[in-house]
């Protein structure tokens, strides 16, 4: 539903998969290129936006950075980038940062899909192919004859 | 917990240095043909240049020179990342060459975006990935007739309005009077599946093989007549930078 604030601001309400409301500014939430559109094309004036595939506890993680980046224009780009590695050290673990990539790239968020991408890189980067596989739930598909064979294609990098 | 979708898959790699990807194509099979994939290596190498990741660099002890069998080829062992204006810099790495360099006249042309390019002899070029260890051999026609032409300097390169890697060569032709000129040397490369490409991280497209065994290629200008005094300006070596060549040249003293 569209609520106009004292300040004059748009509201606009999303709604997570679990049914959970969070009301925004429009400004907040059109950094999501998603609703952004869902908002243009007239979605959001009736009822609130539902989100089927981000649950509440993932929405409230992405909101807080919309939030943050949407008044950022008059501070420091270091303050931003302190924040941002603190929002990601918050989020604790691969699991957790894999949903909030998922939700980041689903509502389109550029900004937020590079952070969280980076940071699950630079967690994986010195892991072996098993330790990668464990973290995701990955089925090792190859027989041991083509497992050794794609390794030593490139045996240096496990060096 | 779900499965991971490729297109996160990606995403993540992305921002991965090339040995690490190089590990994880043993993870499983969707994730070997998603890294050796033209579509990922494309993003991979563009995400690079934007983020100043330098994929690798090779280093060769004599450029352009005469590739002995025992010539070492360096190249760094991961990527390099440029951090405030400082590099940290990694372990540097003698790779196995996939093929012995030949005995008699194995020549580096250059490198680009981490290719070693090197021809063996009038008839072959060699482009080789250190990092990946892949290596394509393409056929060639160097010098039609060597007793008139010389080779004073040459350069590999990417074309980017092509998509193609090149070479060039700044060649001394003498029938009588001096013809200096800048030439596309002609060979071809071609592209079958995932493994028809050079490396993982660089798609070679098609290499012009168009000129047959034309050795000049009719859309280069030829450069003579811009060298009127040839005997007294001596030329040396060829690089291209951006798409547009560029040679050293010394003006001899006049007798």
């Amino acid at each position: 539903m569209s609520i106009t604030t004292e300040n004059n601001e748009k509201m606009i309400t999303l709604m997570s998969s679990d049914g959970e409301e969070f009301v925004v500014e429009e400004a907040v939430a059109a950094q999501s290129q998603t609703i952004k559109h869902l908002i243009e094309d007239g979605c959001s004036t009736e009822g609130s936006i539902p989100l089927p595939n981000v649950t509440g506890r993932v929405l409230s993680e992405v909101i807080q950075y919309c939030k943050k980046h949407s008044s950022s224009d008059d501070k420091e780009e270091k303050e931003l980038e302190a924040w941002d590695a603190e929002f990601v050290k918050a989020a604790d673990d691969h699991v957790a940062l894999t949903d909030l990539m998922m939700a980041a790239n689903f509502l389109d968020i550029k900004g937020l899909l590079d952070l969280v991408a980076q940071t699950l890189a630079n967690m994986i980067t010195g892991k072996s192919p098993e330790e990668v596989r464990r973290m995701w739930n990955i089925k090792n598909d190859f027989t041991p004859e083509e497992a050794e064979k794609v390794r030593k294609e490139n045996q240096w990098a496990f060096e | 917990m779900s499965t991971l979708p490729p297109k996160i898959v990606i995403l993540i790699l992305c921002w991965l240095p090339v040995k690490a990807i190089l590990r994880f194509r043993c993870v499983s099979k969707a994730w070997r043909s998603l890294i050796d994939s033209s579509h990922f290596q494309g993003l991979h190498h563009a995400h690079s240049l934007n983020h100043r990741t330098f994929l690798l660099a090779t280093v060769s002890n004599n450029l352009r020179c005469r590739l002995k069998p025992s010539a070492n080829v360096y190249s760094l062992d991961d990527d390099v990342k440029e951090e405030e204006g400082s590099t940290t810099l990694v372990q540097v790495r003698q790779p196995q060459r996939p093929f012995k360099p030949h005995n008699l006249s194995t020549f580096t042309l250059g490198s680009c975006n981490g290719i070693l390019a090197s021809r063996h002899g009038n008839r072959r070029l060699d482009f080789w990935n250190p990092l990946t260890g892949k290596c394509y051999d393409v056929p060639t026609q160097w010098c039609p007739d060597r007793s008139t032409v010389t080779t004073l300097g040459s350069d590999f390169y990417y074309d980017t309005c092509t998509l193609t890697y090149r070479v060039v060569a700044l060649v001394l032709n003498y029938n009588g009077n001096y013809d200096l000129k800048l030439c596309i040397i002609p060979g071809s490369i071609s592209c079958s599946g995932s493994d028809g490409v050079i490396s993982p991280f660089k798609t070679i497209h098609t290499w012009p093989s168009s000129f047959g065994g034309n050795f000049v290629d009719p859309r280069w200008p030829s450069l003579c007549g811009y060298f009127g005094n040839l005997p007294h300006y001596h030329p040396e070596g060829c690089f291209v930078v951006k798409g547009v060549a560029h040679w050293l040249a010394k003006v001899g003293r006049q007798s």
